[in-house]
């Protein structure tokens, strides 16, 4: 199950952690917002679509699930001869990552709102329910796929990282300059999109519930991809950690 | 409390196999304090994650309270304090104790209590536990591991070097802890290349060498033979009187020949070893010669410590290997 004492110990932890890179960074996403609300509802839909962007999430993700991963065998050996199962760390630290993002979003949103209200756009622009939804759901993905790939052996990690992430990065880019009004408007989208975006979907999968559920035709394909794949991570992130010997010195 | 019965370890390097530990069986009984000591690699650091469930063996069983060390019965009475230990850099020892108690099960209400409690009695000051343990120096953060150790009272505790990087006072401190864990009948499990601190606070002590375990138990070799040597300056008539007193204690009385003593340097008084049967007739035969008003000028004891039958092993090991 999961732990709550890990869970407030890591969000204590990113607290702690906040130091000049952070500040740099809030620096920009403010100035982006800012920007973005400058901009009028183009610019807020897109550092919206940002934030949200599965990408985005996992890096995002990434920093509640790797803290003690960094740290290496010593600081495990020190926690694991506590009373804690290993597949229940597992859980906590995929809900750990699920709350960062959450927090991310959350802050993204409310920086739009301000800037909007500073810039009097009228009425505010705000995601929709189904679109906060969607972002809750990768992010949850996005958490546990970042806690398969913190439990991967080092070398692997980095490359899988690479990976996923690029592929995303480069199916999302393609996606979104193949769009009608984009500049390769006459190539067609199925060509452009289908490399990298089903690398993406198929290791990293997104839901998009608001076009999902505005599509003529519903289909399941898109959820039961979604839970197989948390499921997996899951399952192989648990495996890796219950099976890792710990030794915390050498002789 | 722990038991091991064969346990053997074996490590794949490549392609090659090392065997770290080769059907090693022990048992340590409720409030005995424990040690492995040996050269580097030996297999005590495997010896002791094996007995955390960090590790699995290859062969064997370890049973603690009856349980396999993985259980969370067992976790819950453990303490464990690593040799190089990491921290969450970021947190101070507050925070950090306090994680540790929570996990281990603690009361949220309590959890400020045991904190400083903890922190109190391995001598952190004030200043300190509320900075981030990235400041720290080694000692300093060897305490924090102690207190984060010590801060849900546990009955089975696996020190790894828990002396290194402490002061004087800091080790006299790990060492009257041990004493009074003791007394509390609280199980320690050490693993020290510091054989003064191992000799001074444990019931047995392990050699571990290549993979193998001999046993010597310290309780046993404090009853051991003990040899006083005694200088004096005095009179002719000093030796009748040792004599005499030698007979009082029924101790063995060495004294050297004429010419022995007169080829040292100080050859107006005189030397003689006194044999005893162990070790707590030593006060008394010290006193008498004081009684006696023996002119003494250096009184000693020899005894075979940890470091001579350390040595005795290693010696025995180069011999083998030869």
């Amino acid at each position: 199950m999961i732990n709550p004492i890990v869970i407030f110990y890591t969000v204590l932890l990113q607290i702690r952690k906040f130091g000049k890179m952070d500040i740099f960074w809030h620096i920009i996403m403010l100035i982006s917002a800012a920007g973005s609300a400058s901009l009028g509802p183009d610019g807020i839909y897109g550092i919206l679509g940002l934030a949200t962007n599965p990408a985005v999430l996992l890096i995002v993700a990434m920093r509640f699930t790797t803290d003690s991963y960094q740290a290496g065998n010593e600081y495990y050996a020190l926690l694991f001869s506590r009373p804690i199962r290993r597949f229940d760390y597992v859980l906590t630290k995929a809900f750990a990552g699920w709350l960062g993002t959450q927090f991310f979003v959350a802050k993204v949103v409310l920086m739009l709102m301000v800037m909007q209200l500073l810039f009097g756009i009228s009425p505010l622009i705000l995601p929709g329910g189904l679109q906060l939804l969607s972002v809750s759901a990768n992010a949850l993905s996005a958490s546990c796929l970042s806690l398969l790939i913190c439990k991967l052996p080092e070398k692997l990690s980095s490359w899988a990282l690479l990976l996923i992430t690029g592929s995303y990065l480069a199916g999302s880019a393609s996606s979104a300059s193949l769009k009608p009004e984009g500049i390769l408007a006459n190539v067609p989208m199925q060509q452009g999109e289908s490399l990298f975006a089903a690398i993406g979907t198929v290791f990293y999968p997104y839901l998009d519930l608001d076009a999902l559920f505005s599509a003529t035709t519903f289909s399941f394909i898109p959820f039961l991809n979604y839970t197989s794949n948390i499921f997996i991570y899951l399952l192989i992130a648990a495996w890796l950690l219950s099976r890792q010997e710990f030794s915390y010195a050498n002789d | 409390m722990i038991t091991v019965s064969d346990l053997s370890k074996t490590y794949k390097r490549g392609r090659s196999k090392v065997q770290a530990l080769k059907q090693v069986s022990f048992t340590v009984e409720e409030g005995e304090v424990f040690a492995f000591i040996g050269p580097n690699g030996a297999g005590k650091t495997t010896l002791m994650e094996c007995l955390l469930g960090l590790i699995w063996p290859t062969t064997g069983t370890i049973l603690i309270n009856g349980h396999s060390p993985t259980h969370l019965e067992v976790r819950r009475i453990t303490g464990f304090l690593p040799e190089r230990a990491k921290y969450d850099k970021w947190m101070s020892p507050r925070e950090f104790v306090g994680y540790h108690y929570l996990l281990g099960g603690g009361d949220w209400n309590k959890r400020k209590v045991a904190v400083e409690g903890a922190l109190d009695r391995v001598g952190l000051i004030q200043a300190a536990r509320s900075r981030p343990v990235k400041t720290f120096s080694k000692g300093m953060l060897q305490k924090v591991g102690l207190a984060q150790m010590l801060v849900h009272t546990p009955r089975v505790c696996f020190l790894d070097e828990p002396t290194s990087g402490l002061d004087p006072p800091g080790r006299n401190m790990v060492r009257d802890l041990i004493r009074q864990w003791k007394q509390e009948k609280v199980t320690v499990v050490l693993n020290s290349h510091n054989l003064d601190d191992v000799e001074r606070v444990c019931d047995r002590v392990a050699f571990v060498n290549a993979g193998t375990i001999d046993i010597v138990d310290q309780r046993e070799s404090a009853e051991q033979t003990v040899t006083v040597m005694v200088r004096w300056i005095g009179p002719e008539d000093t030796e009748k009187r040792l004599k005499e007193i030698a007979s009082q204690f029924d101790v063995m009385l060495y004294l050297p020949d004429r010419e022995e003593t007169a080829a040292l340097p100080e050859s107006d008084g005189g030397f003689c070893r006194f044999v005893l049967r162990a070790r707590h007739q030593m006060p008394g035969l010290v006193r008498s010669l004081i009684n006696a008003q023996i002119d003494l000028e250096e009184v000693f004891f020899e005894r075979k410590n940890l470091s001579d039958l350390f040595a005795n092993i290693k010696e025995n090991e180069n011999t083998t290997d030869d």
